[in-house]
């Protein structure tokens, strides 16, 4: 065989390969999804996990290292939802508070389960009766910190800034 | 062995291993990486679309015949680039070295740019509400961007306030790896040129 002829031949098997590469796979797939709506149509089989929680309850007491925010959280979804981490600041939108937070143990519940949120509150500024009052009284108050979310299997961390009224979050479902 | 096929044997070498391998050369990660809440995995080979680790998305068959005869496409491509480099004493061994490791990965860089770029840009303009909601997202999905999202409180709550949510974008390690076998294949094509070339010039006996 001359050179020639063995170039021509490797240049030949090339295109076959490629040619074969190519329409092989989709044939099998074409075959195998049976009508051509079939093989264009994307399968989307959207599983949306459903994150839905409460706070049922929220009370201020006096602990050992500070005091204690417990939130009473419930998980009406089908996820697992927890807070792994948690620590920032908090004051009242009038001035009359200041202090930081931080989370006393990490929580995660299952879904259908309540469980307790207890976050340690250490006043920088004012006291927490002023906070108790401002709190029934509805009026906002600004958090900002970072937190680690568990949802299911994943983690979630973050940071956050927001105007916050209990009141009106114990009335919102949702997440 | 020539310094040429040298280089082009590592380069085919590494293209075939990331082939067979398998694995996403760009990936959108929301949330811890090790345990992501939302993932996303692109190569030229596979798509995975993962919420809270499970799949929300399946590729139709089209798709997936298009990435497994990509897939066969680059193995057969590394496949002769490395019978190409070892078949030295063969006079068609030249024809088997080509530059589909750098075709391929520059292809799929120029692809997932435009597309990170245009589509959170057209998906903004089309529904304003996500503008408002996500701010950052166009910056964000960019690859090698600042880390993270910013979902805006107001829209969802009516309080103001933001989330700033852990967010990766950025080719893995197997896109670079691919992208060094092409950066060989070039600097071999280059060598071989150039060896070619001083053939030439020589004068004949």
């Amino acid at each position: 065989m001359s050179t020639l002829e063995g170039v021509k031949l490797v240049a030949l098997f090339l295109r076959i390969a490629t040619a074969a590469a190519v329409i092989a796979p989709f044939a099998v797939y074409y075959a195998a999804s049976g009508s051509l709506t079939g093989f264009l149509a994307p399968k989307t089989e959207i599983r949306m996990p459903n994150l839905r929680f409460g706070i049922v309850s929220h009370d201020v007491s006096e602990g050992d290292s500070g005091y204690v925010l417990e939130l009473k959280l419930s998980n009406s979804g089908d996820v697992a939802f927890g807070i792994r981490e948690l620590e920032g600041e908090v004051s009242l939108a009038n001035g009359g508070f200041k202090g930081r937070f931080s989370l006393e143990s990490p929580i995660v519940l299952v879904p259908g389960r309540e469980g307790s949120l207890r976050v340690v509150l250490l006043p920088e500024q004012g006291d927490t009766q002023t906070l108790a009052d401002a709190l029934s009284r509805g009026e906002a108050l600004n958090v900002s910190g970072r937190a680690t979310l568990v949802l299911g299997e994943a983690e979630l961390p973050l940071s956050f800034a927001t105007e916050l009224k209990l009141s009106e979050v114990g009335k919102r479902e949702g997440f | 062995m020539k310094a040429f096929r040298a280089i082009y044997l590592v380069g085919g070498l590494l293209f075939l291993a990331v082939a067979l391998l398998g694995g996403a050369w760009w990936e959108l990660a929301l949330g811890e990486p090790a345990k992501p809440v939302l993932y996303v995995g692109l190569s030229p080979f596979n798509f995975e679309a993962k919420l809270l680790g499970s799949q929300i998305v399946e590729a139709p068959p089209v798709l997936n015949a298009l990435f497994l005869a990509l897939r066969a496409l680059t193995v057969l491509g590394a496949s002769t680039i490395v019978a190409g480099a070892l078949l030295e004493g063969k006079p068609w061994s030249k024809k088997l070295l080509n530059l589909r490791p750098l075709t391929m990965s520059i292809g799929f860089a120029i692809l997932v740019a435009a597309a990170t770029m245009l589509l959170p840009r057209y998906a903004c303009s089309a529904f304003p509400q996500l503008a408002q909601l996500a701010p950052n997202l166009p910056e964000a999905l960019a690859p090698f961007s600042s880390g993270h999202l910013r979902i805006n409180l107001y829209p969802l709550t009516r309080a103001d306030g933001y989330l700033d949510l852990a967010f990766r974008s950025q080719f893995t390690p197997s896109f670079w790896v691919a992208l060094l076998s092409g950066a060989l294949c070039l600097a071999g094509w280059i060598l071989s040129k150039r060896g070619a070339c001083k053939t030439l010039e020589e004068p004949n006996p």
